[in-house]
């Protein structure tokens, strides 16, 4: 318990001198151009229009991800035959999933 | 643990300004050696060796203006790429780089490689409310990449995990050669799981054959299309710094250094990391970028079957070595 306190603890301080290196770097950098928004300006060299019907980032990516990456933790907790099962059935369904999606 | 020790730990060794330190070395040994792999100089004039060069290639990004598209959420991005920051440079805590963790306890693994993971999510985060089309393709293809990638890792270090009977990256790290010493079968799924684990390392650091988020011709550079300035700098670091980190902890679970504590076991895992990082620069630097498609094939259809089976075959071997 103390240990994981420690690591929150850590983890906090580091958050407070990320943050601080952030806001130091904005001293570095020259004011920005204000420009009216016909002549917008883009990092990639090139005016694109903002995609207003865009997906959202792939939820059932991340869900199949999050699955998958729980299934070791039980393999490594049960240590049974049945939980080797389980993670190969998974791993061969999310090979299906990504070969359908691929497919389109 | 006072106070001040643990402000000194998490801000200078083994906290941030060391992580950063020790990712901007790496850096330096990437872009030294693939020039001379290359038949160049590479850098040379800013610091000894050039040693200095990206420290300044740092500064000078940070020091130019910060362009933004007008869709972007400065606040968003600010708050989102200085805690991608912090989730890359956390797991370094857990690392014993001089011969015991400053934190560990049991389940410390989980806990490195999933900030390791939520790292590259919130970095995903930034770009996507930009709605820039180059990063949102070069995202998605990293987040395809990276989904097998995290999960083959994880498997590879489960292996380490099945193979001590200890789920803390210190208990790991002191027990994997003993172990490996008593049972010599074991080292058949080991040396898989090493194996597979620079593939997979490759792809943590998104190196070569593993770079084609970041196509330039394909999709203007990708996931960086649309940072410039200071955020394009932290940007960078913190991809390099997944990377770093990523070889440090594979080099600790895997070949259970440091032996030593105090400075020699430092200098020992040091030295363990920077040979890891060689030979994946060698590959780097020798091979051509996969499509996307092979890429996923290569990694869901060969890496990973691979880790699996070494995992069962440790466990098995493990149970039939008790048994005997």
């Amino acid at each position: 318990m103390q240990q994981t306190l420690l690591l929150i603890a850590s983890f906090t301080i580091m958050l407070l001198m990320a943050g601080a290196y952030y806001i130091a770097s904005l001293l570095l950098s020259p004011p920005r151009r204000k420009e009216g928004k016909e002549s917008s300006i883009y990092a990639s060299g090139e005016a694109w229009t903002p995609m207003e019907e865009a997906e959202p980032p792939y939820v059932w990516a991340l869900l199949i991800f999050a699955c998958i990456d729980s299934l070791p933790l039980i393999v490594i907790l049960k240590r049974s035959f049945e939980s080797i099962l389980l993670l190969i059935v998974a791993l061969s369904l999310a090979l299906l999933v990504i070969h359908e999606v691929q497919k389109d | 643990m006072n106070i001040i020790k643990l402000v000194l730990y998490s801000t200078l060794f083994p906290g941030l300004s060391f992580v950063v330190a020790l990712t901007l070395f790496h850096e330096w040994i990437h872009r030294k050696l693939a020039a001379r792999l290359q038949n160049r100089m590479g850098p040379s004039y800013t610091g000894p060796f050039g040693l200095l060069q990206p420290f300044y290639d740092l500064w000078k990004l940070m020091s130019k203006e910060d362009l933004a598209p007008a869709t972007t959420n400065d606040y968003l991005t600010g708050a989102s790429l200085v805690w991608a920051l912090v989730l890359a440079a956390s797991p370094s805590m857990l690392i014993p780089w001089t011969g015991s963790p400053i934190v560990s306890f049991q389940g410390d693994v989980i806990i490195a490689l999933a900030s390791l993971t939520l790292s590259f999510i919130v970095m995903y985060l930034v770009i996507y409310p930009i709605r820039s089309p180059y990063p949102i393709v070069g995202g998605l293809r990293l987040l395809g990449l990276l989904t097998a990638a995290e999960v083959g890792y994880l498997i590879c270090i489960s292996v380490a995990v099945v193979i001590t009977g200890s789920t803390s990256i210190g208990g790991i790290s002191s027990s994997i050669m003993s172990v490996l010493l008593q049972n010599p079968l074991l080292i058949v799924p080991w040396l898989a799981a090493v194996i597979c684990g620079i593939i997979l390392l490759l792809v943590e650091a998104e190196m070569d054959p593993f770079t084609i988020a970041e196509a330039e011709t394909e999709v203007a550079g990708g996931f960086y299309a649309e940072f410039s300035g200071r955020r394009l700098a932290f940007a960078y670091l913190i991809s390099h710094m997944h990377g770093t980190v990523a070889v440090y902890l594979y080099v600790a679970t895997f070949f259970g250094l440091p032996v030593h504590s105090g400075l020699i076991g430092f200098l020992e895992i040091l030295a363990a990391g920077v040979a890891i990082y060689i030979v994946m620069v060698l590959i780097d630097t020798a091979t051509p970028r996969l499509r996307l498609i092979d890429a996923e094939r290569m990694l869901w259809l060969r890496v990973i079957p691979i880790t699996v089976l070494a995992l069962i075959a440790s466990m098995f071997l493990l149970d039939a070595v008790r048994a005997w």
